[in-house]
């Protein structure tokens, strides 16, 4: 009897006493308990700036970083208000699990996680080892879990749990505070989490994982990278030109803001970085890349991204620049892909976009490739760079080109070929379109181009002396469309179908003792064409027809067209009562006019 | 009673498919809670057990990314930098999957009217391979081998022999419905590597669809035809037109469960019979390992013919183990 009542008492002890269910470990700074001291369920604790602590649960240990809190729930639960922490669960073969909620969300740790919550921003989970089960409380199915080296960032508007990404543990645990490096030294499960980027790392080194130029620094989604800091601390003043050198080799999600004196051009310097195993990750940029209107000042405005080698600008990257600001990309090569950049409004002429390249990636087909990207400014300007050995090539591929101020592709003085494809739209509606290669060759296949329909231009000019000039099943628009190319004996100018609209004249000029070649059904719609070439020739089944007159400058005999074994040339004038037909001059007649 | 030891060969073997039938679509809707999404329930057990579609499945997760815009915390820099890795996807084509499961049916020679119960043991293999052939196009191939045994109406035991080979195609405009082509060979055999029963060549021809509640919720639906070409003997040809449906959820990593109905109708070569056959069957699997799974069912069959001799109701439970590999 004596003995059961005891037991009872016990019993009775044991469920009344609220057992601490955590003890803060150690304190690095300021925090809301000391050392030592128990934390009993429904407890608060915070650290204050540049602090750190970790608090011993009963199945694991919760860090903090500066400024964040959590609340000790029941049964070893860790309630997250705020701040960034690693949570680790006990154990050597048969991990402990602890749970972690934050509003809408359950987490269960068998493992070592890092862990971010900003609330009502968003929550970070980044698993060092082990696993991390996530959950949404708010849809029955919705979960996921972990394994070291994924990372989860969630939007807490989203309604369903996004999909994680790799990152690169060593990197990770090497710049983290948390983590060994950081004041309170290697976690209680330190030798798990070394081992599972050991194990990563002979992944990498297997071939099983790459790393990508794209990398987050911090906690947040979107983290100012830096700040411009000019010399005058007066906040009125402006600079001329400000080079930032952070030795960046990526910038994701970044807005540039300002310290001190304002300035007319921010030039920002990306640098390749050599990785441990000898192989070099190029400069990239991704997400939304903005800069604060304030930053610039006087006239005129403009950021430029200088890369000492070839650079990336990744898929779903966004690149702005304030209105009345241009934008300028110079590496040694560019490479684009469904990407948006963007100058200003996109309206004036101050507000332009200039893509360069001045060297060349013979193992890339283009060396400013524009693919699936959007650009949009007043002008907009690609270009090789001779000083890069010249002989650069410009694509672009499925892709809208917006400036209508105008479009300018290649220049005479440096060889450039270059090439439009693929659906891809330019548009000068206020301006002209004007492709130089430098005798390069030109190619426009499947794409539409759109000057201005009254004063605009589109000239496409390969040289007098320089490439052939290939017009595929594309639609150009513009009050004059001049197109030239040459070739020493075979075909110049090859215009195979299409549309093609000039509101005053339109010129196909094939230099040099070449061919001007038309197939399939050529359409254009002028008042008066020019066509000039030593041969001309329209391949049998093919059709030219025009709305307005045609002039042909040929050399006599070598008019190949409305022949037999040829295909035809007509104008609508000449198919009805009164037309004309095609007039054909002799090549060396000193009434050909000049391109 | 037993009622199937006294029948003639003829009648025994009618008994026999009609019990591979009832067999087939109670194994193949246990055995997997994938299967129902993926394929013809009732005759595609290489579908059945998750391979058709496996593949694209992995392909179709519509699940949402997140870009959130953020300001940035006091703090924030001491979660450290995160490099973002790939890591290059691997595919295994070939799988290999050994099953045992024990069953009890209250209805073992599918009877109208003398409804006798029996326990039965139900042991196989099953070699697969599926592989995207280009595109949204993708191939799968498997042979299966089953063997059933009876407790006490061992007259009923067989081994069956199944080869399936078949293309998949996605299609995107369709939100992503799965048009299925498929050619299968049935041989139905004595226990024992006995003599032929029955086979038969059937080509099929289906659409399957998967929709999303969330990313371990899903509701499943399909329609499909399956034409007997070449059954031996001709009398127990059939040809099957069904559609089929169901809830999956998923509710740990490990622990699943699902509930399904399939109705098709079953049209006979012979012109003289034709079935309408309902099937309900709810189900839950646990993942013991990365390989080894066990499973429970439960499911309901009610088939109407047009021979009232053919009506028949079936309840069947069992449990068994799974082993799965990848390679």
């Amino acid at each position: 009897m004596k003995t059961q009542l005891i037991f009872s008492s016990i019993v009775c002890w044991a469920s009344l006493s609220p057992l601490p269910a955590a003890t803060v470990e150690a304190v690095k700074g300021g925090a809301s308990a000391k050392a030592a001291q128990a934390l009993p369920p429904g407890s608060s604790f915070a650290t204050k700036r540049s602090s750190q602590s970790q608090i011993k649960l009963e199945k694991g240990f919760v860090r903090l970083g500066s400024n964040s809190q959590f609340q000790v729930g029941k049964d070893d639960q860790v309630n997250l208000r705020q701040g960034v922490m690693m949570v680790g669960s006990d154990g050597t073969k048969r991990r402990g699990t602890v749970k972690v909620t934050a509003p809408g969300y359950n987490f269960q740790v068998q493992g070592t996680a890092l862990i971010a919550y900003q609330p009502g921003s968003y929550i970070k989970i980044t698993v060092l080892e082990g696993t991390i089960r996530v959950a949404l409380q708010s849809l029955l199915g919705e979960f996921e879990t972990l394994e070291a080296g994924q990372m989860l960032v969630i939007n807490p508007a989203d309604k369903r749990l996004p999909d994680p990404v790799e990152v690169d543990l060593n990197r990770l645990v090497t710049t983290s505070v948390l983590t060994a490096g950081g004041a309170l030294g290697p976690a209680p499960t330190d030798p798990f989490i070394q081992a599972s980027a050991s194990g990563q790392g002979g992944d990498v080194n297997d071939g099983l994982v790459t790393r990508t130029p794209f990398s987050l620094r911090g906690a947040s989604p979107e983290v100012t990278v830096f700040q411009l800091v000019n010399d005058l601390s007066n906040p009125n003043a402006v600079v001329r030109e400000k080079t930032y050198d952070g030795n960046h080799n990526s910038l994701s999600n970044v807005t540039i803001t300002r310290q001190g004196a304002k300035t007319q051009e921010l030039k920002v310097n990306m640098v390749s970085q050599i990785e441990n195993d000898g192989s070099t990750t190029l400069p990239s940029i991704g997400g939304n890349v903005t800069v604060s209107p304030d930053v610039f000042g006087g006239a005129p405005q403009k950021l430029t991204f200088i890369a000492d080698d070839s650079l990336m600008v990744l898929p779903g990257a966004n690149i702005s620049t304030p209105a009345n600001t241009a934008l300028e990309l110079d590496a040694r090569t560019l490479d684009i892909q469904n990407a948006t950049l963007k100058a200003g409004n996109g309206r004036q002429a101050s507000e332009a976009l200039t893509l360069s390249a001045y060297g060349t990636e013979s193992g890339n087909e283009f060396d400013v490739n524009v693919k699936g990207s959007t650009l949009e400014a007043g002008t907009v300007k690609m270009q090789g760079s001779v000083f890069g050995g010249g002989s650069q090539r410009i694509g672009i591929d499925n892709s809208t080109v917006t400036a209508p101020k105008g479009i300018t592709i290649g220049d005479s003085g440096t060889p450039t070929t270059i090439t439009v494809r693929n659906s891809s739209q330019l548009a000068a509606l206020a301006g002209s379109i004007k492709f130089d290669s430098g005798g390069r060759a030109i190619m426009v296949d499947g794409s539409t181009l759109r000057a201005n329909a009254t004063t605009g231009q589109i000239e496409l000019d390969a040289g007098e002396t320089g490439g052939v000039l290939t017009l595929r099943n594309s639609n150009l628009n513009a009050d004059v469309i001049k197109a030239r190319g040459h070739s020493a004996s075979g075909d110049a100018v090859i215009v195979d179908g299409g549309l093609f609209v000039a509101r005053t004249v339109l010129k196909f000029y094939a230099a040099g003792a070449s061919m001007l070649r038309f197939r399939g059904n050529v359409v254009i719609d002028s008042p008066r064409s020019i066509f000039s070439a030593r041969t001309v020739q329209v391949d049998l089944g093919g059709t030219v027809t025009s709305t307005g007159l045609v002039d042909i400058f040929v050399n006599p005999g070598q008019d190949n067209f409305n022949k037999p074994g040829f295909g035809t040339i007509s104008t609508r004038t000449n198919t009805i009562p009164g037309g004309t037909a095609p007039n054909v001059i002799p090549y060396n007649s000193p009434d050909r006019p000049g391109f | 009673m037993n009622i199937v030891a006294g029948l003639p060969r003829s009648s025994r073997l009618f008994v026999l498919i009609l019990l591979l039938t009832g067999l087939v679509i109670g194994r193949a809707q246990a055995q997997n809670s994938t299967s129902l999404q993926q394929a013809d329930v009732a005759r595609q057990q290489s579908v059945a057990q998750g391979a058709w579609g496996s593949n694209v499945a992995k392909e179709d997760d519509d699940s949402t990314t997140s870009a959130p815009a953020a300001p940035t915390m006091a703090g924030d820099e001491e979660y450290g930098e995160q490099r973002i890795l790939l890591r290059k996807a691997s595919w295994a084509p070939w799988s290999f999957e050994a099953d045992i499961e024990t069953l009890w049916t209250d209805n073992v020679a599918l009877s109208s009217q003398y409804m006798e119960e029996d326990t039965y043991l139900r042991t196989g293999f099953r070699v697969g391979y599926s592989n995207r052939v280009v595109g949204n196009l993708f191939f799968n191939a498997s042979w299966d081998y089953h063997t059933v045994r009876h407790n006490e109406y061992t007259d009923l035991d067989f081994d069956l022999g199944r080869g399936d080979i078949g293309l998949m195609y996605m299609l995107p405009k369709l939100r992503d419905t799965f048009l299925v082509t498929r050619y299968s060979y049935y041989r139905l055999a004595e226990a024992g590597f006995g003599n032929k029963l029955y086979d038969d060549h059937v080509a099929s021809v289906g659409l399957q669809k998967t929709w999303k509640i969330s990313r371990g919720q899903q509701i499943f639906a399909g329609l499909y035809a399956d034409w007997s070409t070449a059954p031996e003997p001709w009398a127990a040809g059939r040809h099957e037109y069904s559609l089929f449906t169901g809830w999956r959820l998923r509710l740990t990593d490990a622990l699943s469960v699902q509930l399904s109905y399939r109705g098709a109708r079953y049209q006979y070569r012979t012109g003289e019979r034709q079935d309408w056959n309902h099937v309900m069957l709810a189900s839950a699997s646990y993942n013991i390992t990365d390989w080894l799974r066990a499973g429970v069912t439960g499911s309901y069959t009610v088939n109407r013919s047009s021979g009232a001799a053919f009506d028949y109701e079936n309840f069947i439970i069992g449990a068994g183990l799974t082993a799965h590999f990848e390679f």
